[in-house]
């Protein structure tokens, strides 16, 4: 990472040296041989770093020192004297040289002087920046309180050692923690925070976290920003390593000297562990509670098809036989998905991607929704686009998602006593890098509240024939491919499920290429 | 005239086998899909008896019990109840209910308790 250092220096043969170890290390010298090109080539490239020899203008070092930091005080500065002259080394200090060095300068010792003024300067600016007073990373604010003009040395220092301390604190908590302007842009994140997610200064917060374009709804942040109240929530971030947590997240304001909120820090705490364990204990009981009435209910009605075939095939009552076999039919095959969608959900699994053509997806898939449409006297139509090219999804997670919704389809349909005629057409068609799959039925259609709710866990609207478990699975495993379902329907008229998957599944921002980083 | 029982279920299959399972013993059924319905099928059919499931969807079941209990008309007809639950909800009096029956259930013990709260058809 290179840094443009100005050097000062009198003696020419220990300048150059100097700028050769810049160069070695990758930083970018600034080579100055008067005073006021010094002055120029500060002026003009605000270098973060320099070397003033107390040697320049004839023995004048202290006081082109004094004006420099007066000038730039965001420029750290390394002062050279000569053996005898350790003194004017200490007055140096105070008049705001991070270091100083004596003569001959060895390149160790330069090596460290100029690690400690990089990290000086770090600290001062992140400081600065976290109190608001420095209003644009790398531009120097017009008030410069972390570098008072010389004279206020002992005030310096003490200063200087207070924001060492709450540096060291704010990195050290045990929480992540980052800072968010108006922009929700992260100013500033704790080591903690940099080592689980990277160093995400300058990036926007829901773009990185979320992978989305736009702020999240209801937004703690916003809500601090306006209120100026703590808010405690939820969330889950997933890490530079692709790993999720769940973390609990408070929000505190800072307020600017001014007293306005200026910035609002987030603190999270780790409770991937709590969250894990309690997801198991819920979801085991949810299962448990929710899904027996339902499998219950299709029990029952099991029972009632196999009752009648029986008293059917007793009586010689082929009629009544048939119309048993065919409930009890219908339940086994209610009952073995029941199993099935439960198996998948107890399952906790990561997709397994491989590029599939769009067309052989399709045709299997309706292969399914056609045959059970079929069997109920139903009309099946599967359009496909030419050139549907190829997509990248885990197939054995989006298959049975497919199959779901166009067998939900089908008993929209069976469950309309409206109409004597149905019909479900299944098209695909590719829009751009998007495959859009459209399923459309012109069955009993849904109302607003089962529209709100048809994607919630345990939802569910067939009485105790469902489970509430399909279309969840269904809509999780798109979400889980990037894509998205959204359902137009009128009660009576039939319902339309738009399900768009992009063809590559949305990359975060940490996987794609190349791995961004703050140093350009 | 045969005794009439009024079949209170939003599960169609299920009130298809309920039915099935009374006519079998030359009971004559009605049947209701929910409790509004049920409760109006009460009044104007006089059922015997009444199967009741408990759990239809916006716990219908329950409030109906308890509306059918306040009508003077209706309050002695003998109830019971068809139910995935397992444990009768506290509102229901176990005096006034004949018999829980939690799903599945088996056909016999059904016919038996209904038989014994009302006599053969």
């Amino acid at each position: 990472m290179g840094d443009k250092v100005l050097l000062l220096v009198d003696d020419k043969a220990l300048s150059a040296e100097l700028g050769r170890h810049l160069t070695q290390w990758g930083h970018n010298p600034l080579t100055a041989a008067e005073i006021e090109e010094a002055f120029d080539l500060a002026f003009r490239h605000k270098p973060p770093l320099s070397v003033i020899d107390d040697g320049v203008g004839g023995g004048k070092g202290l006081d082109v020192l004094d004006r420099f930091k007066a000038e730039h005080p965001w420029t750290e500065a390394i002062f050279l004297v000569e053996p005898p002259d350790i003194e004017r080394g200490a007055r140096g200090l105070e008049y705001g040289a991070s270091d100083f060095l004596i003569k001959p300068v060895s390149q160790v010792r330069f090596a460290i002087a100029l690690k400690r003024a990089q990290e000086r300067l770090a600290t001062r600016k992140k400081l600065a920046y976290l109190s608001g007073l420095m209003p644009e990373e790398g531009q120097a604010p017009a008030l410069a309180p972390l570098a008072p003009p010389a004279g206020n040395t002992v005030r310096e220092s003490q200063l200087y050692d207070t924001l060492q301390h709450y540096q060291q604190l704010f990195d050290e908590v045990p929480c992540y923690i980052s800072v968010l302007d108006e922009e929700f842009k992260i100013t500033a994140v704790n080591r903690r925070f940099k080592e689980e997610f990277g160093d995400l200064e300058g990036e926007v917060c829901f773009e990185v976290y979320k992978g989305r374009c736009e702020g999240c709804p209801d937004c703690p942040v916003a809500e601090t920003f306006r209120d100026g109240q703590s808010h405690q929530y939820e969330q889950v971030l997933t890490s530079a390593s692709g790993e999720n947590y769940n973390v609990l997240t408070w929000t505190a304001p800072l307020r600017d000297a001014k007293g306005e909120i200026s910035q609002v820090m987030e603190m999270s705490t780790d409770i991937t562990q709590i969250r894990t364990l309690q997801d198991h204990l819920s979801s085991l009981g949810m299962v448990i509670g929710s899904i027996s009435h339902g499998v219950k209910g299709l029990l029952t009605a099991l029972d009632g098809g196999m009752y009648n075939m029986r008293m059917g095939l007793d009586n010689k009552d082929i009629e009544r036989a048939r119309k048993g076999f065919e409930v009890a039919e219908l339940m086994v095959g209610r009952i073995r998905r029941t199993v099935l969608d439960i198996l998948f959900y107890a399952k906790d699994r990561a997709l397994d991607l491989e590029k599939v053509d769009v067309a052989d997806f399709a045709r299997q898939v309706a292969v399914n929704g056609e045959y059970a449409a079929r069997k109920y006297g139903l009309e099946f139509e599967l359009k496909l686009a030419d050139d549907l090219g190829q997509f990248e999804v885990d197939p054995n997670a989006l298959n049975p998602a497919i199959i779901n919704i166009l067998e939900n389809a089908v008993e929209a349909c069976l469950a309309d006593e409206t109409k004597n005629y149905h019909k479900i057409s299944f098209g695909v068609t590719r829009e751009d890098d998007v495959i859009v799959l459209d399923v459309e039925d012109n069955g009993q259609g849904m109302d607003e509240s089962i529209k709100e709710n048809m994607f919630t866990l345990f939802f569910t609207s067939k009485g105790s024939g469902g489970t509430g478990l399909g279309l969840f699975i269904a809509n999780d495993t798109v979400q889980q491919h990037g894509g998205t379902i959204t359902v137009d329907s009128e009660p009576g008229q039939g319902s339309h499920f738009h399900i768009r998957i992009p063809e590559y599944p949305m990359a975060l921002p940490w996987q794609r290429e190349p791995q961004f980083s703050r140093d350009q | 005239m045969a005794k009439k029982i009024l079949v209170i279920e939003d599960e169609r299959h299920v009130s298809d086998y309920l039915v099935s399972i009374f006519q079998d013993q030359g009971y004559e059924t009605v049947t209701a899909a929910s409790s509004d319905e049920g409760l109006e099928m009460a009044r104007s059919e006089g059922p015997d008896l009444i199967t009741l499931d408990l759990q239809m969807p916006e716990e219908h079941g329950t409030r109906f019990y308890q509306s059918f209990r306040k009508e003077e008309d209706l309050k002695d007809i003998p109830i019971v109840v068809v139910s995935g639950q397992y444990s009768p909800h506290r509102s229901i009096n176990p005096d006034r209910v004949v018999a829980i029956v939690s799903k599945p259930f088996e056909p016999a013990q059904l016919v038996e308790i209904v038989q014994g709260a009302i006599g053969p058809a």
